[in-house]
């Protein structure tokens, strides 16, 4: 944007504002009272950051109810005093002024507004009708005790399992990465890790933009005189190449190779840690049909397999040279060094998703770089709880609270008496994971569509989905669909529901969410939220209560009594259904105390709330010393760490899937991808995200300062690709893929420099909607999909494709 | 030399212009008409340009034509190399005196204060954000940043602040582009509308004096304004500059906030698995 067309559309935005404030009758007064107030009437408080998976606590300033100014808490060990730019103006996404604040019921192609009442009244009639096809598409923004309670409101109140979030889309082959190797979920290291490795790999990994607080946390170890080498294995130049001392090309996809070839050099030349691998991990291959648990392989079968992983054979494949991949076997093969990979939605999104984390881990488990600080293989979140409320709480289609597995009967025994209702009251069978939800909700019921409801919170599924004129738009032909939205603004989701209910954003309720690095945090409500706007949560327990109110016989528990019943200290009931009365008790405090003993089953102790409330967050486990105080855990299986490893033992991989102590160390190969590049489409096509915006844009884009620094997507192409089309910077060009074409500007050189023969394209532009053309191929294990490999051709407008 | 025709004004250029062209009167004037709209639609639209003008904006008697070296080969390089030229060089010592002496009298008043930190608030949305960045970025990394933030730079009246705080390599992990530096106009803004009722934080408040003549307090946070030159030195805006700048140890007469600096940390909190 030049800058004329940012003074029109400042001047525009002033004018559409003093126009809004006039027919709203507004006070023109109140932006500007508080404007001019000094510093000294500002009250701050700590409370995350409402957007990625880091986890900065920041300190969020308030005056005459409103949000004033935010800093980063210094006393916070993630972000040390430091926010990135989006956490810095997190303010203002509070204050869009198209917040959405009214319940919404569609009219024909419009929508009016209607009464809580009324909203509550309509999602009752919903599940009444056929409990069995109403389904709860949720997120990783999703607080604990938000999560916690759809969680206990789904399985054991409404008895239906179709109950997903979009982190399937965002860390599902994460987890089975953890899973297939660990047995259990979740990083084993933490963020200190950071702070003392000598080698950081970044495995198609961008955090100078995504994870930006905890890149400076690397790079800045530089400033201070310490020797660091960073790698960056990747497809494409970003910002974070630009720090670092090696990069490596790698063709997508040929990570596996990559992996391998390493594993290979270690096994080769005996460089791998011996020890560590005799003490404490088994051999495992792929089984046929494919599982999660494969089968026991020897060494020597190990050994084998990787044969044909040659440093040559690999530069041929996947386009690093043998001398890179001999330079990453020999750092792994030197155990005084500390090294930690990093990585996020390069390897999760990935048909191989679950393959490459193993394989990931794997090369770490194999040359003993595990447990030691700075030692870790640590991937990264993208959402504020994806860990949190996804991945601890179990709202995924097959997963319950603290680990346990639908499949599994005394998993859902034990829940069923956690909770106090009778046994069989939750479903048997697992759920559908997201994909299939909303391909199931897009198909008619004649057809054997199951689903007729989908209620979604906090996430925009309308933008995020892969592949949408496949598995999102259908669903709108069809009448017996009905689609709930609960947001904040209008979306291009909500521009399909039926039914809008506004909610309540961050520091407009109190929440618990849990981070990358197993951290717990807590924070209190500050502010009011805009109009009739209300908590996700109390939109729950409202409908709970409604269905209770109404006879629904899963909405009581074994004595009879409502699922949700809060008392105070007289034990009497409080009556939090009733907006009126929520606030009359802590009822995140409520829900957070009667989830926390559901995590003590895989040793995933989440801290009591009321230490929570003290600090800046707790990684678990945290366990209770003999004086009363309570620890938490940075190393998890180091014996000089975890509690929960037996005295004596310097590691325990006490969740291991072969029940011995031993973690997997897994061969996958390495295979193509299922769209390639070919003549008809020949580039590839990597979807992503930039520093300024946060996933879908829906609170992003309405921030002014990280909207002007970058007002739309585009395509970055390389040079001599561009030449080729006879494509200059800033043009807008016409994008295709089988699935569907989007007009956007090219940029060359800019910001990401794709190699010749790829593009990419960020997703954050609702305008521009890169998921009309994404691919919906999926890992096997996971169900994620990958939205950063598809076949791809881009023409100038107005010619045809030669 | 169509360069140099189109980076003089108008009236050279006019001046260039008028003669040889065509038989008839008419052709000619109309073809001076061409030109004259040329050259003036030249320096219309490149107002609109206002960072790229100033980064060139040289006035035309500082790069005479007289002084202009010709353009060369790269085989001419060998023999005669490029030099400054002398306008240039004479500019150049004209720029390095806008760093005024550190003996300088300092006007401090109230009006120049508060005009200093209403300039200041231009570029963030509450007093305490990182400031955006008022000109284009080039996208290549922390060097770009440091070579006139390094150590401050004040030219031809714009002023490059001297970065506050320590140095930290991502300089764009917080300070973003005004404009931001995608090279297409967003002509799909009409879709989605900016408009953000957001009314940040103005002043901290003020510095509080025991009595007058007393070293006044900081009335600000020291987090991520560690070096107090940056705002105060002899290059800042006037109304902040300080009036002793030769006094270094600056927190020695002026007592920070602990609780704008967030200490102390919370009472009564044992630190993490320890009694």
């Amino acid at each position: 944007m030049d800058r004329r067309t940012f003074l029109k559309m400042s001047a525009m935005a002033a004018a559409t504002t003093a126009a809004a404030r006039l027919a709203h009758g507004e006070e023109p007064a109140l932006d500007e009272q508080v404007a001019t107030r000094a510093g000294d009437q500002v009250q701050w408080q700590k409370a995350p950051c409402r957007f990625c998976g880091v986890g900065c606590t920041l300190q969020v300033g308030v005056d005459q109810g409103r949000v004033v100014a935010v800093s980063g808490d210094k006393n916070a060990e993630v972000n040390k005093g430091l926010a990135c730019v989006k956490g810095y103006h997190v303010g203002s996404i509070l204050y869009g002024r198209d917040r959405l604040q009214r319940p919404l019921k569609r009219d024909g192609d419009d929508f009016v507004e209607i009464g809580w009442d009324e909203a509550i009244d309509i999602i009752a009639d919903r599940i009444e009708a056929d409990p069995q096809g109403f389904g709860v598409y949720g997120s990783g923004q999703w607080t604990i005790p938000e999560g916690y309670a759809v969680q206990k409101f789904m399985r054991a109140g409404v008895g239906s399992n179709h109950l997903d979030p979009n982190a399937r889309l965002c860390m599902a082959s994460a987890v089975t990465g953890f899973l297939s190797v660990y047995g259990v979920d979740e990083p084993a290291g933490t963020y200190t890790d950071l702070d003392e490795c000598d080698v950081l790999i970044m495995w198609g990994n961008n955090p100078a933009e995504m994870h930006p607080v905890l890149f400076s946390r690397v790079v800045d170890r530089r400033a201070r005189g310490e020797e660091i080498t960073l790698i960056d294995l990747g497809t494409r130049r970003t910002r974070t190449t630009a720090h670092c001392q090696h990069y490596m090309e790698f063709e997508p996809n040929t990570d596996l190779a990559i992996a391998n070839g390493i594993a290979h050099l270690l096994v080769k030349n005996e460089t791998y840690d011996e020890e560590f691998v005799e003490d404490h991990c088994n051999f495992r291959g792929n089984s046929d049909p494919l599982t999660l648990l494969g089968q026991q392989i020897t060494f020597e079968e190990f050994k084998e397999r990787l044969e044909k992983y040659t440093p040559e054979y690999v530069e041929e494949v996947s386009g690093v040279a043998a001398d890179d991949i001999r330079l990453l076997g020999e750092l792994f093969g030197n155990r005084d060094l500390r090294i930690t990979s990093l990585w996020c939605m390069g390897m999760n999104q990935h048909t191989r998703g679950t393959a490459v984390n193993a394989l990931v881990h794997g090369i770490h488990l194999l040359s003993g770089h595990f447990g030691r600080p700075g030692d870790a293989p640590t991937s990264l979140t993208g959402q504020p709880s994806a860990c949190g409320t996804v991945r601890e709480v179990g709202t995924l289609a097959h997963a319950l609270p603290g680990g346990r597995v639908i499949a599994n009967e005394d998993d859902r025994k034990a829940c069923e008496e956690h909770w106090n209702v009778p046994p069989g009251r939750i479903p048997a069978e697992p759920g559908y994971h997201t994909l299939k939800m909303w391909e199931d909700f897009c198909t008619p019921e004649t057809e054997g569509g199951e689903i007729h409801t989908l209620w979604v919170q906090v996430t925009n599924p309308g933008q995020s989905l892969p592949n949408l004129n496949k598995i999102f738009y259908p669903a709108r032909e069809l009448d017996e669909k009905f689609l709930i939205v609960s947001d904040v603004y209008p979306t291009a989701t909500t521009k399909y529901a039926d039914l809008i209910l506004p909610s309540a954003m961050w520091v407009e309720k109190s929440g618990v969410v849990g981070n990358s690095e197993r951290r717990t945090q807590q924070w209190f409500k500050m502010v009011e939220p805009p109009g009739d706007a209300r908590e996700d949560v109390w939109q729950v327990l409202a409908v709970a209560r409604r269905l209770y109110d109404r006879g629904f016989a899963g909405m009581r528990d074994r004595d009879g009594q409502f699922l949700f019943t809060f008392e105070d200290e007289e034990q009497s009931q409080i009556p939090v259904w009733d907006y009126q009365r929520f606030h009359d008790t802590n009822v995140d405090r409520h829900l957070y105390e009667d989830y926390r003993p559901l995590t003590h089953y895989k040793q995933k102790d989440v801290a009591p709330y009321d230490e929570l409330v003290r600090h800046r967050g707790l990684r678990w486990p945290v366990v209770q010393n003999d004086d009363g105080s309570w620890e938490e855990t940075e190393f998890r299986f180091a014996g000089f760490d975890d509690p929960y490893v037996e005295e004596g033992k310097e590691f325990q991989f006490y969740h291991s899937p072969t029940g011995d102590d031993r973690a997997l160390i897994w061969f996958h190969p390495y295979e193509t991808a299922p769209e390639e590049p070919d003549q008809e489409y020949p580039l590839w096509l990597c979807t992503g995200r930039v520093l300024e915006h946060w996933h879908t844009g829906t609170m992003t884009m309405r921030v002014p300062q990280l909207r002007r620094a970058m007002p739309q997507a585009y395509v970055e192409m390389h040079r001599n690709d561009a030449r080729e089309l006879k494509i200059s910077n800033g043009e807008t060009v016409v994008l295709e893929t089988r699935r569907g074409s989007m007009k956007l500007p090219a940029w060359i050189g800019g910001r990401g420099k794709p190699p010749r023969g790829s593009v990419f394209v960020p997703f954050f532009d609702e305008r521009m909607m890169i998921n009309d053309l994404t691919i919906d191929a999926h890992d096997p294990h996971s169900k994620q999909p990958d939205y950063k490999k598809c076949a791809a051709r881009i023409r100038k407008i107005g010619q045809e494709n030669q | 030399m169509t360069d140099e025709a189109e980076q003089s004004e108008p009236k050279d250029s006019e001046a260039q212009s008028t003669p040889v062209w065509g038989e008839s009167k008419g052709i000619k004037v109309f073809l001076a008409v061409v030109v004259a709209l040329a050259v003036i639609g030249f320096f219309v639209g490149t107002q609109g340009e206002r960072y790229e003008a100033q980064l060139h904006g040289f006035s035309a008697e500082e790069r005479s034509d007289h002084d202009v070296e010709p353009a060369r080969s790269y085989s001419e390089l060998m023999d005669t190399p490029y030099r400054g030229n002398t306008q240039w060089e004479k500019s150049l010592q004209a720029l390095s005196k806008q760093r005024p002496g550190w003996m300088d009298e300092v006007e401090r008043t109230e009006e120049l204060t508060q005009r200093a930190l209403s300039e200041r608030l231009e570029h963030r949305a509450y007093e305490g954000a990182p400031p955006t960045v008022p000109h284009p970025i080039r996208e290549k990394g922390y060097a770009e940043c440091m070579a006139c933030h390094g150590e401050g730079l004040k030219i031809d009246g714009q002023l490059a602040t001297p970065i506050s705080h320590e140095y930290m390599a991502n300089c764009t992990q917080c300070h973003v582009p005004e404009t931001g530096s995608l090279p297409a106009p967003d002509e799909r803004y009409d879709e989605l509308p900016l408009d953000n009722a957001f009314a940040g934080l103005q002043r901290w408040g003020s510095g509080q004096r025991a009595h007058p003549g007393a070293p006044p307090t900081t009335p600000h946070p020291e987090t991520m304004r560690e070096d107090c030159m940056s705002c105060h030195g002899t290059m800042a805006r006037p109304g902040l500059r300080t009036t002793h700048p030769w006094q270094t140890s600056c927190t020695q007469c002026h007592a920070p906030s602990a609780t704008l600096d967030q200490q102390p940390v919370i009472a009564d909190l044992p630190p993490v698995g320890e009694p």
